[in-house]
């Protein structure tokens, strides 16, 4: 009788272990994306010059949309993929959204990097959160081709 | 019965961290940059007239200069070649010739004829971005050309692989 309850506890509590929450987790969605052609209309004045060293997207260039019960924090990385050494990446948050929570942080443009880093914190759900991006270290010393990086936007709750 | 609570407590410590574990989710965007091929050349304007009206006696006359244009290049490529060609033939017994000064890096072929064939003006030319490289025209017509009427031609330099 004590072996069988001690047994049941155990399994009570394995189960528990391998059973997530899914109430305490918060979801995000990200839409959009960015692709520039650099191309000689790209040089700064013509034959003779360099291209320009930083483009930017659209301010508007992805939407994310939180759907979160309480507070939450969203970083922001990239993967290594066919990205340039000599290119570095930066992003923005230019819009608050619109829904019942907030949103602070991350309107100034921040590198965005292979290690995860803060981007923004906000409190319940949000849309049309706009996220913006520029890429700098373009010149004619970056060979031509495709460079392309996976950024990911993972939310926490806190 | 007290080591059972502690392990449903510890359990229960396990299955929060398990839950904060949990609580991230995560979603992607691709950032696409294409870097085309840039290949460019632009030459400054249009060389002076040359005009071949002078000889020291007992010589063939003097061959018509003109230095005052150059050329500006930018390229993001490597081993690339200007090349130079006319867009019809010259008068008889006369002859035209350019020599363009080469960017950092590439080969001048130094005073090149100019006939209807492309002909190779520099070479080696590999990720550059230089302006006011001179160009230096020749213009010369033998006394068996007699008087030539004024008459033009268009030089077409081209950036282009090996």
């Amino acid at each position: 009788m004590k072996t069988s309850r001690k047994m049941r506890l155990w399994v009570a509590a394995l189960v528990c272990l391998f059973t997530p929450f899914p109430a305490l987790a918060g979801d995000i969605y990200a839409t959009g994306g960015w692709t520039r052609t650099i191309d000689a209309s790209d040089l700064t004045a013509g034959a003779g010059s360099d291209l320009a060293a930083s483009y930017e997207s659209a301010s508007d260039a992805t939407d994310l949309e939180t759907s979160v019960a309480g507070n939450y924090r969203v970083d922001v990385r990239r993967n290594v993929g066919s990205w340039d050494g000599a290119l570095s990446l930066y992003v923005k948050r230019t819009s608050d959204g619109t829904g019942s929570g907030s949103v602070s942080g991350g309107t100034a443009y921040q590198e965005v990097t292979i290690t995860s880093q803060e981007f923004f914190t906000g409190s319940l759900s949000r849309t049309d959160v706009h996220v913006q991006y520029q890429v700098d270290g373009l010149s004619i010393d970056v060979d031509p081709d495709t460079y392309a990086t996976m950024v990911s936007y993972t939310i926490t709750d806190l | 019965m007290k080591a059972h609570r502690i392990l449903l407590t510890t359990g229960l410590l396990v299955l929060a961290t398990f839950g904060m574990t949990f609580a991230a989710n995560t979603d992607n965007q691709t950032v696409t940059l294409q870097v085309s091929a840039i290949n460019e050349i632009a030459v400054s304007g249009d060389p002076g007239a040359l005009i071949v009206n002078t000889a020291t006696a007992g010589a063939e006359p003097d061959t018509a200069t003109d230095n005052s244009t150059d050329y500006d290049i930018t390229t993001n490529e490597s081993n690339k070649r200007i090349t130079g060609v006319l867009d019809s033939a010259v008068p008889a017994n006369t002859e035209l010739y350019v020599f363009l000064v080469a960017p950092t890096g590439g080969t001048s072929a130094g005073d090149v004829q100019l006939t209807t064939s492309a002909a190779d003006l520099v070479t080696g030319i590999s990720t550059l971005a230089e302006t006011n490289r001179t160009i230096t025209y020749k213009f010369y017509a033998g006394i068996a050309a007699g008087i030539v009427a004024s008459t033009t031609r268009t030089v077409t330099l081209t950036l282009t692989d090996p």
